[in-house]
């Protein structure tokens, strides 16, 4: 239960820095609930993955990882989101033509099941403040199952303030949703390259 | 001649509200500013005056002579031009520069504008936190002036209130004719994305990352010391962004480039047109499809969809620039709710004494405070 409520108590921090990776990706894709729905459980496996790859190895080394292994983890998960970002909007209009032109079904990418999985898979694994504050109580609940149960509490906690997510796409009806949402993710993919720059320059 | 008369005391007459507020704020602006900052009496005094006769003659001018946009304009243009001289001049008055330190940021002594209010919003509603380094009580100014403003003029903001927009409209009407056109009016969409994303980078960095990064009016008001790289590449970016968006392009295209390609706050203003109370009609049986109203506009608002549902796009300043332009008299001011057929000029002089209310009570002091810089350059041989 208290992990529960600390991840509640945190989703704020959970928002500011997950939001800015997923809002734009899911008003891009559209109206349908049911496949936004689909998306975000893709975004949240692969950010549960990410974190579980941080804490195995965290659990590997017997303690949180070193400073600066840490920042370089999390320097190239942001530098691969910022990638993502960038290039998906401009991949899914190709693909979207060659479509077009080939009157064939969209390629995978464009119906996009690992996308949202990477997209998560990064986000979890540059590593935020709420992740550090779950996996550091983790650590001292007392043993290795105290600490999964607590971690997978405090992970549902967080994934209240997701929910609502997906009813972003219901929006814009009198303007092209999905030409903002495009254009959105390229400005969010070169935030989070400088991000990505800002961080790495200090440890090569 | 009697009916020329009786025309004149009318158009008086319906200036008279605007006037005597103009004088009212005028008044206020005179022992408020005389008494925080030390003007001259009789100077200021003398740009207030200018500044009552200046605003009240272009109304009168609007109101007697039917245009909007051509007055409008000339008003519009001055307002940022002056605005702009009075803010570098109190920057440096205060500061001895026009740049602010780390310092001032530390102090949270920035002054905060209305672009600033998007990227507050996510933030206050999600963390209860205001991220600008500046008072709290021109913080919360500014977001009330943003809400009224929302509520009453929408983006309307944009065309009358906004002390920024008049320097690309000024540079928009430099040339004669347009050297680039065909602009796809989709890219007007682009403000929503900065929208967002400013919003959204707000909130993952704790600080207000358009107004460092990308507002490319920091060029005329004031902007951060270089005291590093990043500082740097921040002030290239805003003279980029300056240069390009507000004087090049809207003399080569005769665009407002700016509003139409950047500007957030222009797109949280667009969400609202649609809940306030006033809007642009096209009549769609009198309208020859002649495209004037569409080469005219400064904000991509009307396309040929326009014409044939007879509403401009989300994004209308109601400048009344299309107003002025249409030779068939097809394009209106019209209230919602009420019937659009009758009573275009009762329409455009409500639209018109709700913007003057809200241009008076942000701009008249502005106006007087950038005359009043002027006067003093003129008589003392400088602005500060």
């Amino acid at each position: 239960m208290e992990g529960f409520l600390l991840g509640l108590g945190s989703g704020t921090a959970c928002m500011a820095y997950c939001y800015p990776v997923l809002l734009p990706y899911m008003l891009s894709e559209g109206k349908d609930l049911r496949q936004g729905y689909g998306r975000l459980a893709l975004f949240l496996t692969g950010r549960l993955i990410g974190y579980i790859a941080i804490g195995a190895v965290a659990g590997a080394v017997g303690g949180l990882l070193d400073g600066e292994v840490s920042s370089l983890i999390a320097s190239g998960a942001t530098l691969l989101i910022a990638v993502l970002l960038i290039l998906r909007p401009l991949l899914r209009k190709r693909h979207r033509r060659d479509a077009l032109c080939t009157r064939q079904p969209q390629p995978v990418f464009s119906q996009g099941w690992y996308f949202p999985l990477l997209l998560g898979l990064c986000t979890g694994l540059s590593i935020c403040p709420p992740f550090l504050m779950g996996i550091t109580r983790a650590f001292a609940a007392g043993g290795i199952w105290q600490g999964v149960v607590f971690f997978i509490f405090f992970y549902s906690g967080t994934l209240v303030y997701f929910l609502p997510l997906p009813l972003a796409g219901l929006v814009g009806k009198k303007i092209d949703i999905g030409f903002i949402a495009d254009i959105a993710m390229v400005l969010m993919g070169l935030y989070y390259l400088y991000r990505a720059i800002i961080t790495l320059i200090p440890l090569i | 001649m009697r009916v020329t008369h009786t025309r004149w005391l009318l158009s008086l007459l319906k200036t008279l509200p605007v006037s005597l507020l103009c004088a009212g704020f005028g008044f206020m602006a005179y022992m408020g500013m005389m008494g925080d900052l030390g003007y001259d009496h009789t100077l200021f005094g003398i740009s207030i005056v200018i500044t009552w006769a200046f605003i009240s003659t272009l109304f009168f001018l609007m109101v007697h002579t039917g245009k909007t946009d051509r007055y409008r304009a000339i008003l519009f243009i001055a307002y940022a031009v002056l605005f702009s001289i009075g803010f570098i001049a109190n920057n440096i008055a205060n500061r001895g520069a026009m740049f602010f330190t780390e310092q001032d940021i530390a102090r949270c002594e920035i002054p905060f504008c209305h672009i600033a209010t998007t990227m507050m919003l996510l933030p206050m509603a999600v963390g209860k936190t205001l991220l600008f380094p500046g008072s709290l009580s021109a913080i919360l100014s500014m977001v009330i002036l943003a809400v009224i403003t929302a509520l009453v003029l929408g983006r309307g903001f944009c065309g009358y209130v906004c002390f920024y927009g008049g320097l690309e409209d000024g540079c928009s009407r430099l040339s004669k004719k347009a050297k680039i056109k065909g602009i796809n009016p989709k890219w007007s969409l682009i403000p929503f994305a900065v929208l967002i994303t400013s919003m959204l980078t707000t909130l993952a960095a704790l600080s207000p990352t358009y107004c460092f990064w990308a507002c490319p009016f920091k060029a005329v008001t004031e902007y951060e010391k270089i005291v590093n790289p990043i500082v740097l590449i921040q002030t290239i970016i805003f003279l980029v962004l300056f240069i390009g968006l507000v004087v090049v392009l809207p003399i080569l295209t005769k665009k407002r480039t700016q509003c139409s390609f950047l500007c957030p706050f222009g797109a949280m203003m667009s969400l609202c047109n649609p809940i306030n109370p006033f809007t642009i009609r096209i009549d769609t049986e009198k309208c020859t499809g002649c495209r004037r109203c569409i080469q005219v506009c400064p904000t991509f608002s009307l396309t040929h969809e326009s014409l044939q549902t007879g509403k401009p796009r989300i994004n209308c300043t109601k400048c009344g620039k299309c107003v002025d332009a249409c030779p068939r008299g097809a394009i209106h001011y019209h209230i919602r709710g009420t019937c659009p057929d009758r009573g275009h000029e009762a329409k455009r002089l409500i639209f018109l004494h709700a913007a003057f209310i809200l241009l008076i009570a942000v701009g008249a002091p502005s106006i007087a405070d950038g005359l009043y810089r002027i006067l003093h350059l003129i008589v003392a041989g400088s602005f500060v």
